[in-house]
């Protein structure tokens, strides 16, 4: 078992030698065997070569070298992210037989440059295209899906079956699994950390970043993923990255933005009353409420869903001409749907786009906003058996489960803000509820100490713990 | 094809195409693979998208260019 600590304390013992790469390590492995058989989180998992990675680097640990801040750490990878000797079958039967990738994605080996270990690949939903990421479960209730479709890392990371994990975020995909397991989610500004190497889902809307435990471990993360990478033209010319020591945060002076389009209606009561909590938190950390209306969100999910078949779909072409059995049926509706698609309804949906960005940045200087503060998805998780289609029931008004979650997450994508989410508190059935926080473009040390501030205040923030419904299953055994 | 004022496309002989002949045309147009039994469900999606993306105004996008690249700068 992982002791419940953050990666930087785990690291410094190892670099004290307090503890070796490979102790850690090798409970890392205890763990998953142990918990992974409930959850189906991994896909992969490569023992062997993990222990081997840990035992070289307790060898240059030993000699004096520390590869990086990283050192020794144990992560998970989703299984659309390419890693060097293992397979990316992106959950699609098409890609059931690849073999092994020659080499790393860049976001995978600036984790190996730092020092890390990759213990495995993490469950996804199939091409990363869905909230529900089968047969992954959801680590407080096994009867609940993990969310998607970064489900596995999200899931592992809850579960403490690795330290971090890597998701990629087309309309929520990293933030999604975050809330309904319970842990941080960080989708960097577009443009901050490289995609090379990873399957496209969307191109213009894609965005790589990891899943934590704690907001220190998401800045962490984000320093050694970020940077320019020449195989990723969105990421040059932007500007550096450096974290910023993270202690007791406040809110003082901190405006933040509640905007009532999209987010706030409708909620799952329970979401609605945890959300309310936090704003109050907020108040009482220091900031200042803002009301702030954003009309132009109303069109977000129809440009979000537009852009995405039709990017999808075009990247995805060949294996719709030449091998549709391959995709299950679901898949392959929407990808043939958006291959259908008007040049110009596509157009037009780029064009509004561009529109939900400029509102953003109207809302953000005309309010002197530092953040805006909303719920992370509307609802707590769904069952396993209800599809993307199924309807969610909040607070009486039904909405499919495929929208629902992107409604809440997919703007930031639209309009490429970093957003972070945080668990806040559980909600009286048991499950996280999550709040989200955005910030202006490039603003990640303001959204990060922003959201220590109010994570440190959650009901629900540090330390760790077993998740129920994890731990009910773990006692039955 | 012409389209009415409720939306719909009627042919030139003013037989109402449904969505889901629509898309069985514009897929062997495309010569895209379309199971027959799966063209509703395919329908229904593509109409779903082409409706609401028609539901921006387009008065609103009056002078927004095409962000090719998303351009972001610090603030």
């Amino acid at each position: 078992m992982i002791p419940p600590m953050d990666i930087s304390a785990a690291a410094a013992l190892i670099k004290e030698g307090e503890l070796s790469s490979v102790a850690l390590v090798s409970s890392t492995l205890e763990r998953l065997r142990t918990v992974d058989r409930h959850l189906h989180a991994f896909v992969t998992v490569d023992a062997e070569g993990a222990l081997t990675q840990a035992e070289r680097l307790d060898r240059e640990l030993q000699d004096g070298r520390q590869r990086g801040p990283l050192h020794g750490i144990p992560v998970g990878i989703k299984d659309i992210f390419d890693v060097a000797g293992m397979p990316t079958k992106c959950g699609c039967r098409a890609f059931s037989d690849v073999p092994p990738a020659s080499t790393d994605s860049t976001a995978t080996a600036r984790l190996r440059q730092a020092g890390a270990v990759i213990v495995g690949k993490t469950t996804t939903h199939e091409l990363a295209l869905g909230v529900s990421t089968p047969p992954t479960r959801n680590p407080w209730d096994l009867r609940r899906s993990a969310g998607g479709s970064s489900g596995g890392s999200g899931a592992a990371v809850a579960a403490g079956s690795i330290m971090a994990a890597l998701g990629s975020d087309t309309g929520g995909s990293i933030r999604t699994p975050s809330a309904l397991c319970g842990v941080v989610g960080l989708k960097p500004t577009y443009g901050r950390v490289s995609r090379a190497g990873v399957l496209p889902l969307s191109w213009s809307l894609d965005h790589a970043g990891a899943i934590t435990r704690s907001v220190a471990d998401a800045g962490l993360l984000l320093e050694i993923l970020a940077g320019p990478d020449a195989s990723d033209p969105s990421t040059l010319g932007q500007p550096a990255y450096n974290q910023p020591v993270l202690g007791n945060e406040s809110l003082s002076d901190r405006r933040l933005g509640v905007v009532p389009e999209a987010f706030l209606d409708p909620l799952e009561e329970s979401v609605r009353n945890g959300f309310e909590e936090a704003v109050e938190a907020a108040r009482t950390l220091g900031a200042a409420i803002v009301k702030v209306s954003i009309p132009e969100l109303k069109w977000a999910l129809a440009a979000e869903f537009t852009i995405i078949l039709a990017e999808a779909a075009s990247y995805h072409e060949e294996l719709l001409r030449m091998n549709p059995e391959l995709l299950s049926e679901d898949i392959l509706t929407q990808l043939q749907a958006g291959h259908l698609l008007p040049a110009a309804t596509y157009l037009r949906a780029q064009r509004t786009r561009a529109v939900i960005q400029a509102a953003f940045r109207k809302a953000f200087d005309g309010h002197c906003l530092d953040g805006v503060l909303t719920p992370t998805v509307p609802c707590t998780a769904h069952l396993t058996e209800q599809t993307e289609q199924d309807m969610l029931d909040l607070s009486g008004t039904e909405e499919p489960a495929g929208q629902a979650y992107v409604r809440t997450t997919g703007p930031a994508n639209l309009a490429g803000l970093p957003a972070i989410a945080l668990p806040f508190k559980l909600s009286p059935e048991g499950l996280p509820i999550s709040v989200q926080l955005l910030a202006r473009p490039f603003q990640e040390r303001e959204l990060l100490r922003m959201a220590k501030a109010l994570h440190d205040a959650a009901p629900c923030g540090l330390p760790w713990r077993e998740p129920a419904g994890l731990g009910r299953a773990l006692e039955t055994r | 094809m012409i389209q009415r004022q409720d939306g719909e496309l009627e042919s030139e002989g003013d037989h109402l195409m449904t969505d889901r002949e629509l898309v069985v045309q514009l897929a062997r147009l495309a010569r895209l693979p379309l199971d027959p039994e799966q063209a509703d469900a395919v329908a229904s999606i593509w109409r779903a998208r082409v409706n609401e993306a028609s539901n921006v105004p387009v008065e609103s996008l009056r002078g927004v260019g095409l962000p090719l690249h998303l351009h972001l700068e610090a603030s």
